[in-house]
């Protein structure tokens, strides 16, 4: 796994140090066996007793040894521990992220931006995520970056996100959470500060308003069917809180907290049977005509 | 001495099949209980597993809802920590410990079948759950509010089942630590009992501090889940994290509660196959008591990832690190043992050859854990997965299967096959670490536990898809061993005393041994007693002189807990239909709750109190009126 | 070692009735586990009570009354005096002087959980177990011991019955009682400590 931070850095480094530490132990440990194993001479009943490679063995072996190398260890620990923690004195940009069976639900303090299933930040700076849980334990994982950390209802926890270099982060969900457990997935996204700018004014403005007849016909179909109960899409009737957050979704990578790839196949399978995806998830199938559904599909393909 | 013998034969027969099998109290037959018990716990744990990786096999697989695999996975961990690791090496300690201490009972034998008919119910109890499709499918340990918010009753069997299984466990750690104590061979003073001993009376300490923490918190969960109690919600006051602290205060000590007995399964092999008595016998002793203690010091790096304050971390890091101390004493111990012997290459030596390399491996693991940073990027992902396995099957399952194939001559009467030992051996390693190995890998590539599918393209397939083939290797091994069991304790040469030429007392009778253990009681004076061939003659010799026969009735000597000077002898209790009555009085009180039939559940209670007094009830009594 | 059988004192009146036979420590250990159990609820209490923002007892509620709950720690308490008398009397090998002390007893035990009872219900009025966390937490403490209080009072119905075949066994059985009820007093104690002076801390 490449280190796009410095907290993964360090933990990569840690994991070289032991790995190779525990492949020596290994060997000694095999080596030994294996001398003892090979060592076959035919020894009478009395000798069952005699002295031999003894206590003093048993004590520098399982003793001495192990607590040098693990005092080493501790002080290793000790010195990385801080850099993988959150040191809250130096982010310069909050991220809010709402854990939720079975997706993450995202907002900027900074200008109310609200999207779902994907973060971006701008690199080089590190940002403070915030999260907490609306029901049960989840963890926010995004190994690239950092450590993983619970998400925990009643209780704010805090992560750094400090990307090196740009890229796209695949991050999941670590922490049994229920049937869909397995598709609780998102991506973050690390870019240019400028680019960032403009995406996070963009997630703060609302939805473009339907620019013909058929994306009118889409927002109707869309505010008539029983999406407005869970979803949101700034600036119109839709204010669900239940679900994601819709208004720009034709901005992102994903569907379905990036279990699925936001196409419009893809996207018309889940409005039409999202239990076929992610069987168990809150959303119901959404019956609809054809012409209803291509309307639809238009009108959310335009939320840029 | 002839005569001697008819009156043992005699007050120790039991009288006919059904009544035995109801009323038995003789340790030999409750421990083969609860090893075939939790062998058919452990078969059903694997199937549960081979279903998992069938699903798992590929990317995206649709065999298995999440609903049945949220269930299965559940109970494979829930079968394979509760109801076959943990009874599987209380039935060694059921069977040996008497024997090896020189013996004829344990302390309380109604209370050893009472916890044996109590494992049972209490597993029937919990896997009524799959058959009703309603099993606990939060995982083994089953994090709130996840478990506590669950509608259903899934959650229950989890919560009362465990509660209920706890007091089985709860018996069986009181009986072992009086037995040890009181009851051993004239001579056996503490420094001279096996190491087996020693690992048991280590793991039933653990076992008297450790339940209580699992039981309260279950008894949290389920007045949560049944009576509106609020501990776990941070709105009413509570915290989920509570449940999290109650459960690994258990289930840290858990661990060392199914390592100890394993590796005294392990301290009980190595002499013997080495032809060597074992290297720093107090060290490993000291070991084994120091790792029992210390294990109730560790558990909060099971929580590293939920946000505590970096300085507790930070302490908990350390203790467990240390931990690793002890375990180490213990590895170079036996390694010495080895080199300084002769090892004899039989079947169970090599299940031990493959203990050390799995659970070293385990063990480095584990040590990395231990280094918080770490921590935080793998756990929860494949890397734990396979670490816990390397631990558990390693330090756990390669014992075991060492241990039924070291003690089967003597608690069948016949040797099992050495060849097919030696394939099944093979079969086991190389699936084991075919199934488990590439999950090391697949966890550092981002792969989380406990998902029922994962997606394509991410780098996961073939690691999947080898751990697994691996995992039919395995079964097939296990396989292997189930059928050499079986035929030989059919068709096996018979094995005499002594096939192996071992130091332990249960080495020193027939195989099997006769209902009364020894014809006399043995008298000890160092920590190899069965290579002491001049004492093993005396005892013979007092045999005949009608010594420390103790044949009026079944009795066995009560001797002193430190340097066991003889005090005085025990009268035991014979065959009784009681402690089955309490155990079914007990199923019933726990069906009444989960029910939630208040009538069942008082019934229940009623029934507990009529089987207590029926139990205590002095119905015949031989003994002597004070006043 | 030469060991004539007949030279072994058997488990009678040879044998001290002071010595701790195996029944004893059998009870030594279960008292060790219910402990543990007590003591992890406890601690439960000051975990959720230092977790807790704000005020303890939370709510506004004010801190519970002390007098009536000391007085019925108190019966409880004095209740180990008379099974002291029983144990102490089957040791002089006694049994009626045995019953006379469980009697008193259990009369002092049952005295303890109606009083219980009745404060139980009036406490109810202000808050309950399902209101929050913290009346979760002490409804617990007090409902499990109180069980356990139940069952040292029917241990000890059942000691006291037992002394009428007054042998070893009869003996050991009052000694166990006694063990057990004045473990059970200890966690009174504790108790009342936790839930009615702690929060005044």
């Amino acid at each position: 796994m490449l280190a796009h931070s410095g907290p993964v850095g360090t933990i990569d480094t840690l994991w070289w140090v032991m790995f190779v530490g525990s492949a020596i132990v290994f060997a000694v440990v095999v080596a030994l066996l294996a001398v003892g194993l090979l060592r076959r001479r035919a020894i009478p009943p009395e000798q069952r007793r005699r002295p031999g490679p003894g206590t003093t063995f048993v004590v520098i072996a399982g003793v001495v040894v192990p607590t040098i190398v693990l005092v080493a260890l501790f002080v290793l620990t000790v010195d990385a521990l801080p850099k993988t923690s959150p040191a809250l004195g130096t982010t310069r940009l909050a991220v809010d992220v709402v854990g939720r069976e079975w997706f993450w639900d995202v907002s900027y303090p900074s200008n109310g931006a609200r999207t779902a299933n994907e973060i971006h930040i701008p690199v080089g700076v590190p940002v403070d995520i915030r999260v907490t849980s609306a029901d049960v334990i989840h963890s926010l994982w995004v190994p690239e970056l950092n450590r993983k950390i619970d998400v925990i209802p009643g209780q704010t926890n805090h992560v750094v996100f400090d990307a090196r270099s740009r890229g796209v982060f695949r991050g999941q969900c670590a922490e049994f959470c229920g049937l869909q457990h397995a598709h609780m997935a998102l991506y973050v996204v690390a870019e240019p500060k400028a680019k960032f700018d403009e995406w996070l004014a963009r997630m703060a403005a609302p939805a473009p308003p339907p620019a013909n007849a058929d994306l009118e016909r889409g927002q109707q179909v869309l505010l008539s069917s029983a999406c407005e109960y869970c979803h949101r899409i700034a600036g119109t009737n839709a204010t669900g809180t239940i679900g994601p957050d819709l208004t720009h979704l034709a901005s992102r990578l994903s569907l379905a907290a990036a279990t699925i790839p936001n196409t419009r196949g893809y996207l018309a399978g889940w409005i039409l049977d999202p239990q076929h995806i992610k069987p168990g998830n809150r959303m119901p199938a959404t019956n609809l005509s054809g012409p209803e559904l291509q309307s639809l599909l238009d009108y959310l393909e335009s939320l840029h | 001495m002839v005569a001697n013998i008819e009156r043992l034969e005699r007050n120790w027969a039991e009288p006919g099949r059904l009544v035995t099998a109801i009323a038995t109290v003789d340790h030999k037959k409750i421990g083969v209980r609860y090893l075939v018990t939790a062998s058919v716990f452990f078969v059903l744990a694997g199937l549960e597993a081979v279903a998992l990786r069938a699903q798992l096999a590929t990317p995206n697989e649709r065999l298995l809802s999440p609903e049945a695999y949220d269930q299965l996975f559940s109970m494979h961990g829930i079968t394979m920590i509760f109801l076959f690791v943990t009874p599987m090496l209380s039935g060694f300690g059921n069977y040996l410990v008497p024997l090896q201490i020189g013996s004829r009972d344990m302390a309380f034998p109604r209370l050893n079948a009472f916890g044996y008919w109590v494992f049972l119910a209490s597993g029937l109890f919990i896997y009524s759950s799959l058959v009703l499709g309603r099993a606990p499918d939060a995982g083994w340990f089953n994090y709130v509010p996840l478990s506590s918010g669950s509608h259903g009753v899934n959650i229950d069997f989890y919560g009362l089942g465990l509660i209920f299984l706890g007091i089985s466990t709860t018996a069986g750690a009181i009986n072992f630590i009086v037995t040890i104590f009181r009851m051993r061979a004239p001579g056996m003073s503490l420094n001279r009992i096996p190491l087996f001993c020693w690992a048991v009376l280590a793991t039933s300490f653990s076992i008297v501090f450790a339940i209580p923490s699992l039981s309260a918190d279950c008894l949290l969960l389920e007045l949560s889940r049944k009576w509106g109690y609020h501990f776990f919600d941070k709105a009413t006051g509570g915290d989920p994290l509570l449940w999290q602290h109650l459960f690994w205060i258990f289930g840290h000590p858990d661990v060392y509660i199914i390592f100890l007995p394993a590796v005294g399964i392990v301290s009980s092999i190595v002499p013997v196959f080495s032809q060597r008595r074992m290297v720093a016998y107090n060290l490993v002793a000291l070991a084994t008591m120091a790792t029992g203690f210390l294990g109730f010091g560790v558990w909060v790096h099971h929580m590293f990832a939920v946000g505590l304050p970096q300085v507790t971390m930070t302490f908990f890091a350390a203790a467990s690190m240390a931990i690793a101390i002890p375990s180490g004493i213990q590895i170079f111990a036996w390694i010495a043992t080895i080199i300084g012997g002769t090892p004899v290459l039989r079947t169970p030596f090599l299940f031990i050859v493959g203990f050390i390399v799995v659970f070293v491996i385990g063990g480095l693991s584990g040590v990395m854990f231990a280094v918080i940073p770490f921590d935080q990027q793998v756990t929860d992902s494949y890397f734990v997965v396979a670490h816990f396995h390397y631990v558990l099957f390693g330090g756990a399952v390669f014992p075991i299967l060492a241990g039924i194939h070291y003690w089967l001559p003597k608690i069948s009467g016949r040797m099992f096959s050495e060849r097919v030992g030696v394939a099944s051996f093979w079969l086991v390693f190389v699936g084991f670490n075919l199934t488990f190995f590439p999950m090391h890998i697949s966890g550092l590539l981002g792969m989380p536990r406990r998902v029922y599918t994962y997606p394509d393209h991410m780098g996961w397939n073939v690691l999947n898809l080898l751990s697994t083939i691996g995992g039919v290797v395995l079964a097939c091994g296990i396989l292997v061993i189930i059928v050499n069991i079986l035929w030989s304790t059919r068709f096996g040469a018979a094995a005499g005393d002594d096939p192996w030429n071992a130091n332990t007392l249960e080495w020193s009778t027939t195989s099997p041994p006769p209902h009364y253990n020894f014809a006399t009681i043995p008298v000890v004076r160092s920590a190899d007693p069965n290579w002491d061939r001049r004492d093993r003659e005396e005892d013979q010799r007092r045999l005949e002189r009608g010594e420390l026969v103790l044949a009026d009735g079944h009795e066995t000597v009560a001797t002193s807990e430190v340097d066991a000077e003889l005090e005085h002898v025990l009268r035991m209790p014979g065959d009784s239909p009681w402690p089955l009555l309490l155990a079914i009085a007990l199923t019933v009180f726990f069906v009444g709750l989960i029910s939630s039939s208040n009538v069942t559940a008082w019934i229940g209670v009623a029934a507990v109190v009529i089987a207590l007094g029926g139990w205590h009830f002095p119905w015949t009594s031989d003994e002597e009126v004070l006043a | 070692m030469t060991v004539e059988a007949a030279a072994i004192p058997l488990a009678g009146p040879d044998a001290p009735p002071g010595a701790r036979p195996n029944g004893w420590w059998g009870m030594v250990l279960l008292i060790a586990t219910e402990a543990t159990l007590f003591a992890l609820l406890v601690a439960t209490y000051f975990y959720l009570r230092f977790r807790t923002q704000g005020g303890w007892p939370p709510d506004g509620l004010a801190d519970p009354k002390i007098v009536k709950p000391m007085i019925a720690t108190a019966i409880l308490v004095l209740s180990s005096a008379p099974l002291a008398l029983a144990s102490r009397a089957v040791w002089e090998l006694r049994p009626s002087v045995a019953r006379l002390g469980l009697a008193g007893g259990i009369g002092l035990g049952v005295a303890f959980l109606i009083f219980q009872y009745l404060l139980v219900q009036a406490s109810l009025d202000t808050f309950r177990p399902g209101k929050d966390a913290y009346g979760s937490i002490f409804y617990t403490l007090i409902g499990l011991h109180a069980a356990h209080v139940v069952v040292g009072v029917l241990l000890a119905s059942w000691a006291l019955v037992r002394t009428l075949r007054f042998d070893r066994t009869a003996v050991l059985t009052v000694r166990v009682t006694t063990l057990y009820w004045h473990f059970v007093n200890v966690v009174a104690v504790v108790i009342f400590l936790t839930l009615y002076l702690a929060p005044r801390g």
